[in-house]
Parts: C-alpha cells; structure tokens; sequence
C-alpha cells in the first residue's frame, strides 16, 4: 500500500475543510468573472464575420485564470492564506522527521491538488467561452498545461523565497505579488516566448501552432520548478543539519 | 584539304542540325508530361484547342492508365498571376482500372495566359501523374461561333463589312464529343450553326448543356438539306420551332431575289425543304413558301432554315454574310465575365446573416449563470465554515460540482443556445425562362463556422459556375477553393479558420418550372401559375407599371388563378418599398424582410434594365426556396436561405386607365 504523503493529505484536507484559501479564491474567481464579462463578445456575430474574427474571450479568461492560480500559489507559497490548523514549512522541516525528499515531494504534490482544485473553480468560466471560441481541442489543453504548469512552478518558487524572507512579512507581501508582477511585465515585453499573456494569447486568439509554444512554456516553468525543488532541499538539509548541531 | 573540306562541312551541319531538333524538341514541350505509374494524361483546353479569356472553358482530360487498378482523382489547379484572384483547384473523383482510358470534361474559369494550367492524377495524396499546359498559344479574343458539320465552311462568317459594326467572330468546327457538358462552357460561344449532323449522338449531360445554354439566351441554327431526317430526330425535332417534312421544289427565282436580294443568282430550280408544324415566327417568306422560321426557348432563339446555305444557289451568293449576321442577331458582348464579377458584393449573405443567425450568447444568459455558480460556491464555503460534522460537504462533492457546473456551461451555452454547426447562407434570383421548364438562378452563397475545422459543403439540387470573390487583403494569401465536380459537387475553401465568411457567387440554368400565362379579357387580366417546382411560392405578388397586388400562395405541384381588374392592381399601388410589403407578411418572411426586399428590387430592376424584356409586361414575383441546397453529406449544416423567383408575361396592350409604360416612349419617339 503506497503511503500517502502528509503534506499532500493535508492540502486534501484543508481543500475539503475550505477555511482562508477557499475565501482568497474565492475573490479572485470574481476577479475572473469579471474578465469573463467584459470580454463577452459585445459585437453581433455578423460582424465578427464581416471582420473574419472570432470573440477572444476564451484567450482572456485562460490568461486570467493562469494569472490568478499563479498568484494565489504564490500567496499559498508565502503561507498568506494558510489556515491556522494548517502546518507550516517550517514546521515540517524542523517539527518532524520526514525525510527531505519526502517533504520537498509532498510540497511538489500539494501545489498540484490545490492548482487544480483551483483550476477546477474555474472551469465552469472557462467552458462559458469555449462554447463561443470555435478553438479546437489540441490548443485548449496545451493553454490548460501552461495554466497548471505556471502555477505550480510559481508556487515552488515562492514556497523558496518564502523559506529565506518569510521572517519579514512585509517582504513576503510584496515578493508576492510585485516580483509575479514585474516577472510577467518583463516576460510579456522581452521573452514573449516564456510570457502567461503572449503564449495563450497566441495560441488561442491569434491561432498559431500550439505544440512549440507550449512546450517552450512549459519545459521552462517545469526547469523553474526543479529549480526551486533544488533550491528547498539544499536548504531544509542546511537547516536540519544546523539543527542537529 | 577537299577531304578535310567535307569533313568540317559534314560537321558543321552535323552541328546545326542538333541544335534545330533540339529547339524543336524543347517547343514540342510546352506541354510537358510527366508520365509516372503508367498514367498518362492528356489535355485539351476549350473547344478545338481554343478559349476566350475570361470566360468559362471546357478542358478535356483524357486519362489512359497502363498500369495496376487505380482509385483517385483528377485536380485542375488555376491560377491566375493577378494576386487578388485566388487560385481554384477543381477536382474530379476517377477510377482507372488496368488498361483503361477515361475522359472527363471540367469547365473553369481562365482569365489569364500567364499561368499554366496543372492537371494531376492523384491517388490519395500521391501524384501519380501531372501535365502542365502551357495557355499562351491557345486563347482567341473573338466570340465564337460553332459549327456542327462534317463538310460545311462557315469561315466566312468571321469576316464582316466593317460598316456594319460586328463584333469579330471566330468560326470553330469541334468533333459533337467534344462539346461542352455544362452550359457554362458555351460561355465564349455566341451561336452554334448544326448542319447535316444530329444531336442524338451527344451524351444526355451534353444535350443538356446545349439546351440550358439556349434557354438562358444562347442562338442556335438548324441547316437542313437533303438529309432532312436528321432534322426530325427527337431533340431536334422537340427544340426546332417547324419541323422538314420532305424536300420541295424552292420558289421562283424572282421570288427568291425579292427575298435575298439581287446577289442571289438562280439559273435553274432547286430542292428544299417543307415545313409544317410551324410554332415559331416565320422571318423569311417566298412566295408564301417559309424559307426561315425562329423560334424561342427561354431566352434562347433556334433558327430551322428550310434550304441548305452551303449548296447551290447559295454556296456562291455574296450576300449570305450578311444575311447570317441579320438572322444571327448576335448583340454586342457588353462585358466579361471579371468585370461582372468585379462588381458583385456580399451584401446579400451579410443581410441575411444579420437577420436569421442566432447571434451570441447575451449578457443576461452568462449573469444568470455567474449568479447561479457564485450562489452555490459562497453556500458551500458558508456551510463549511459553520458546519458540525452532520452537514459536512463531501470532499468529492467540491471536486464534481465545479466540474459538473463546466459541463453544464459548455452545452448551455454551446450546442444547446450556440449551436456549433456550420451554416450556409443562400441569398438570389432565380427567374424562370420562358417556354422551357428552366430558371436562370443567380444566388450569393456564404459558409462559415463557429469552430475552427475544414469546411466543405456538399450541394444538390443546382450545378452552378461558382466565382469566387477578388481577395483584397494584400498581407495575406488569398485562400485556395476546392471544387468538385462531377456526380458529387462540393465547394471547400482552405484554412481551418473559425468566423471566417467564405463568400462567393453561383449562376445555373437549372430545372425550375414555374408556368405563367394570361388572358387578357375586357379591362381585366385572368392570370394563371401552374408551380411545377419541388418548392412553395410563398408569397405572389403581380406587378404591373409600379403597383404591386398581393396574391395567395402557390404550393409545390398546384396552380392557382386570378381575375385582376384595373381596379385590383391599382389599388396595390401604395408606394410602399419591398422590404416594407415582405415585413406585413409577418412569419411567412422569417425576419429576413431587408434581404428579400433588396433582391426582388434587385430582380424587377434587371428585368427593367433589359432591352430584350418587353415594357408591356406583368411581372410576377414570389419568394421561394432555393433549388441549390446542400446535399446529404451536408445535410447537418444550418441553411439559411432567401431566394426569389421573377417572371413575366408579355401582355398585349396596356389595361384601361393604368399609366401606359409605352406613353412616355411615344412621345420620345421610336427608338429603344
């Protein structure tokens, strides 16, 4: 029987008992009905025959999802909307005798159920413009891949930042969200390849080939994620030996 | 030295004779063939070699296959050196067995020589075999004139008096298998001359073809002479307006010359034919003998000439180019096929569109549903706040629900509010030709699809000549039209493209038998429709100088009359505009008042602007359904269809106390 991860069974647990992550989410799930409805067509289908293009509003509802699951992974990252039933980093790291790998594994896991329970809320905004977009499969799921893979890489990285600042809550408030945001503003101007708003953009609106685009994106969010997993667990085996000193 | 002489003589010619068969061989290679898998392909571009640019060409493609059983297909690509006219790849579904050899005849639209044209055998997507044809040395700008004989020399019909202001012709003596087997491919031919041969030899699609191409105005001359059997086969026999009934001595020669003039020679008697059965218009009389009768069918006239043009007296009378140019009456070509088509807009499609497509979600349907979803979230969210462990919410339940929600979202506001089927539009004219069981159809066609896939609409029901538009955006290719030809006819544009509207036109001679006919008795006018179409006419109007009277509908296989007094018709006289009388037929009109309102303005206006349509007349126009439609392969496509039928009926003399169109024109004085 394969042991369950703890860290995993309480992020299933927290999903099931709801509590400050649910709430945060909550709100950015209007933040997305709001996209949803503001980028409802306004122009008659005639028109948008006339002109041979189609609503966009299936590419903005995907970047707005992608850009909230990245930040709410990035506050969950930074321990912000963590129930107070919840454990900490920390206190995996220095409370118990989980091996390392087994703690960096169940972050990695935990990050994937809370993203796509996330995702999940979502889904019924995203089918509201997939009805109107006219996309076929293949790119939606590329666009869906990316969405997931953002997220969860995001939400390693900050789970990293958070282990060496987290002592400072003001630079932990505002890692979250001006470095997701200057990371995006930067992508989206200098390295369209690797950005959450051109890529999807791309992909959904303007229609090119998803395969390379995609696979760039996510290849290099999944090197980020591996990065951020080498990163934490040099440093919960710098603190566990420290502690052990 | 004399030896060596020779020698470097007998090379030097050695030398020139290599090079001259050479350039000989690289000429004979303007069309190049590429024989691969024992295929092979040969071509042949318009009627006897020859085409008139910018006008529908039959080209013949013979294929022979020497090799194993074959399934695939012929492609014809066209493409034209002008960027803003998309290339169109016409295809043809063939089956080459073992040692076989198959013709087939497509017609396509060539309006330049630049290009050359590609044929290929295709199996699947291997190209078996492929002939380039080179244009450059086969195109004529003259109209033609065919000629149906064996013996018979019509050239002189290409020369003309220059006072007599004719447009040049082209005389053409193409072997009856090679005629066209669609109407359009008659397009650069202004007569057909038959002489001494019969039609019974042209397979139904050709006789068909020559039958639509004469109801939608074509002229065709019947020569008899001593064969006049031939005459009386039964599709000449069923289309001449007299039928030969045997050979008779000709008038006298002063009767002959009253009638052809004083050029006519005539030393001795000779034979020609009786008529009887004459239905037409008897042109020319001697003696009270009938030496020429016309008839009518559509638009078309046939002409039957009792004596043989091309024997004695006749065959040295110098008189006889004139006299065919006056029997011909051929007009004056007024346009080509691209400045017709230069001038054609999508503004049918568009209108119809923007009455009948169900549109987008509205933004009250995705509150509703927003409101609903937020609602079952925030009570979920509030029951696990202040749950006990009696009402707790399965953990499940937080997965399936949001999901279901998406499932629910997807078909609400997909197949069940936004249907993502692709639909085509049909948007025209048809008008139903006179004294034959055709309609002239002119109809605008748009495709298109909410979701990004292949588009290809398979049609029934009408064959037309498709034109697709000019392309205009100069930072895009223009996209590449497929069509298929042959017993499945489809159309498909490239790209995988969603919201994209695919536009172009069609015109067909096609089946649509609508009778009209009228008996003018006192100041009133019985006016009968027999409707032999598969179709309805859902809404009659009777139009006579501007007024308009509602009549009662005409189902499909029914006829229906009227008696209309002055009295009647006056009072349809309101002044209303199209759209506004299709808008007071409520339901009937299916919201597409402003489409059907433009094209019966459309219609009448066509019919007013044509000189061969007499003034004196009442128009009758209806709406109606389509007769192209799409066919079983498509049959899930939504159809959103506006069509109209016009026709007319000559009347006699103008009815009591209506304006009489003619007044303002004897004022004028003669001349129309």
């Amino acid at each position: 029987m394969i042991r369950m991860n703890p860290l995993l069974v309480e992020a299933v647990r927290g999903i099931s008992l709801g509590g400050t992550a649910s709430a945060s989410y909550m709100n950015l799930l209007l933040l997305q009905a709001g996209v949803l409805v503001l980028w409802w067509p306004k122009l008659r289908l005639v028109d948008a025959l006339e002109a041979n293009d189609g609503p966009m509003t299936l590419a903005a509802i995907v970047i707005a999802v992608g850009l909230c699951l990245a930040f709410q992974a990035a506050r969950q990252g930074m321990e912000e909307v963590t129930g107070e039933e919840a454990a900490t980093v920390h206190e995996w790291v220095h409370g118990t005798t989980l091996p390392i790998h087994r703690v960096v594994q169940g972050l990695l896991m935990a990050k994937c159920v809370q993203t796509f329970h996330n995702f999940v809320l979502s889904a019924p905004l995203i089918a509201c413009a997939l009805a109107l977009a006219g996309t076929p499969w293949m790119p939606i799921l590329w666009c869906a891949g990316i969405v997931v893979a953002q997220a969860v890489a995001w939400g390693l990285v900050s789970t990293a930042v958070y282990w060496h600042v987290g002592h400072n809550q003001l630079l932990t408030y505002l890692t979250a969200r001006l470095g997701l945001a200057t990371v995006y503003a930067l992508t989206a101007v200098f390295v369209p390849a690797l950005s959450a708003v051109r890529v999807p953009y791309d992909i959904l609106d303007i229609g090119v080939e998803p395969l390379e685009p995609a696979f760039v994106f996510i290849a290099a969010h999944a090197l980020l994620g591996i990065g951020a997993c080498v990163v934490l667990i040099s440093a919960f085996r710098r603190a566990r030996q420290s502690e052990a000193r | 030295m004399s030896h060596q002489h020779a020698q470097l003589t007998r090379l030097i010619v050695a030398i020139i004779l290599s090079f001259a068969v050479s350039v000989a061989a690289a000429q004979s290679t303007a069309v190049t063939n590429s024989e691969n898998r024992g295929i092979t392909l040969k071509v042949q571009v318009g009627l006897s070699g020859v085409f008139r640019l910018g006008r529908w060409t039959p080209i013949t493609i013979a294929a022979t296959n020497r090799g194993s059983n074959r399934d695939g297909r012929i492609e014809l690509l066209v493409e034209e050196s002008d960027s803003s006219v998309p290339p169109v790849r016409y295809v043809h579904e063939l089956e080459l067995p073992r040692d076989s050899r198959k013709q087939v005849q497509l017609t396509a639209l060539l309006q330049s020589f630049y290009q050359p044209l590609w044929v290929r055998y295709l199996s699947g997507d291997e190209v078996l075999a492929e002939i380039e044809v080179d244009l450059r040395s086969r195109f004529v700008d003259s109209r033609l004139i065919v000629g149906l004989s064996r013996d018979a020399d019509f050239d002189y019909l290409s020369r003309a008096a220059p006072e007599r202001d004719v447009q040049p012709s082209r005389v053409i003596y193409p072997h009856p298998q090679q005629l066209p087997q669609h109407w359009t491919g008659y397009d650069g031919v202004a007569a057909v001359i038959v002489h001494g041969v019969t039609l019974e030899n042209l397979t139904p699609r050709q006789f068909d073809a020559l039958h639509r191409w004469l109801a939608q105005g074509g002229v065709l001359a019947v020569v008899t002479g001593p064969e006049y059997a031939l005459a009386q086969s039964s599709r000449l026999s069923w289309m001449l307006p007299a039928i030969p009934s045997g050979l008779r001595s000709a008038p006298s020669a002063e009767a002959l010359k009253l009638v052809f003039g004083d050029g006519l020679h005539v030393p001795r008697p000779f034979r020609m034919n009786a008529l009887r059965d004459i239905r037409g218009d008897v042109r020319f009389e001697a003696d009270g003998v009938p030496m020429a009768v016309e008839g009518k069918l559509g638009r078309g006239r046939i002409v039957l000439l009792a004596f043989d043009v091309t024997r004695y007296p006749f065959d040295v009378w110098p008189g006889k180019v004139d006299f065919w140019h006056d029997l011909l009456a051929l007009p004056q070509e007024a346009s080509t096929r691209l400045e017709v088509r230069a001038a054609r807009s999508s503004s049918w499609v568009v209108q119809a569109l923007e009455a009948q497509s169900t549109g987008f979600p509205p933004h009250g349907a995705l509150f509703a549903f927003l409101l609903v979803y937020a609602s079952l979230l925030a009570t979920a969210e509030q029951v696990r706040a202040t749950a006990s462990a009696r009402w707790r919410i399965p953990g499940l339940a937080l997965w399936i629900a949001p999901a279901g929600f998406a499932v629910a979202a997807w078909y609400i506001f997909g197949p069940l509010w936004y249907p993502p089927v692709p639909t085509v539009v049909t948007a025209g004219i048809v008008e139903s030709l006179p004294n034959t069981e055709q309609g002239h159809l002119r109809t605008s066609i748009g495709i298109y699809s909410p979701r990004a896939k292949a588009l290809k609409l398979s049609y029934t029901g009408a064959t037309p000549a498709l034109e697709v538009p000019l392309f205009d955006d100069d930072e895009e290719r223009p996209p590449l039209w497929s069509a298929g030809v042959g017993d499945q006819r489809w159309v498909a544009p490239s790209g995988q493209v969603a919201y994209q509207l695919h536009h172009f036109n069609g015109e067909d001679i096609t089946f649509f038998d609508v009778e009209i006919s009228g008996e003018e008795i006192d100041d009133a006018l019985v006016l009968k429709i027999d409707n032999r179409t598969p179709s309805a006419l859902r809404a009659v109007w009777a139009v006579i100088s501007g007024g308009a009277r509602r009549l009662s509908e005409v189902p499909s296989g029914q006829s229906r009359s009227w008696r209309l007094s002055r009295d009647a018709i006056s009072a349809g006289t309101d002044g209303s505009s199209w759209e506004k009388r299709v808008q007071d037929l409520g339901p009937v009109a299916r919201g597409l008042d402003k489409t059907y309102g433009q094209l019966i303005e459309q219609a009448l206006q066509d019919l007013a602007s044509d000189p061969a349509i007499p003034l004196n007349r009442l128009t009758v126009v209806a709406l109606t359904q389509s007769p192209l439609r799409p066919a079983r392969q498509s049959s899930y496509w939504r159809h959103v269809d506006a069509t109209v039928m016009v026709s007319y009926l000559s009347l006699k003399r103008a009815m009591d106390h209506m304006p009489d169109p003619l007044d303002g024109l004897r004022e004028k004085g003669p001349g129309r």
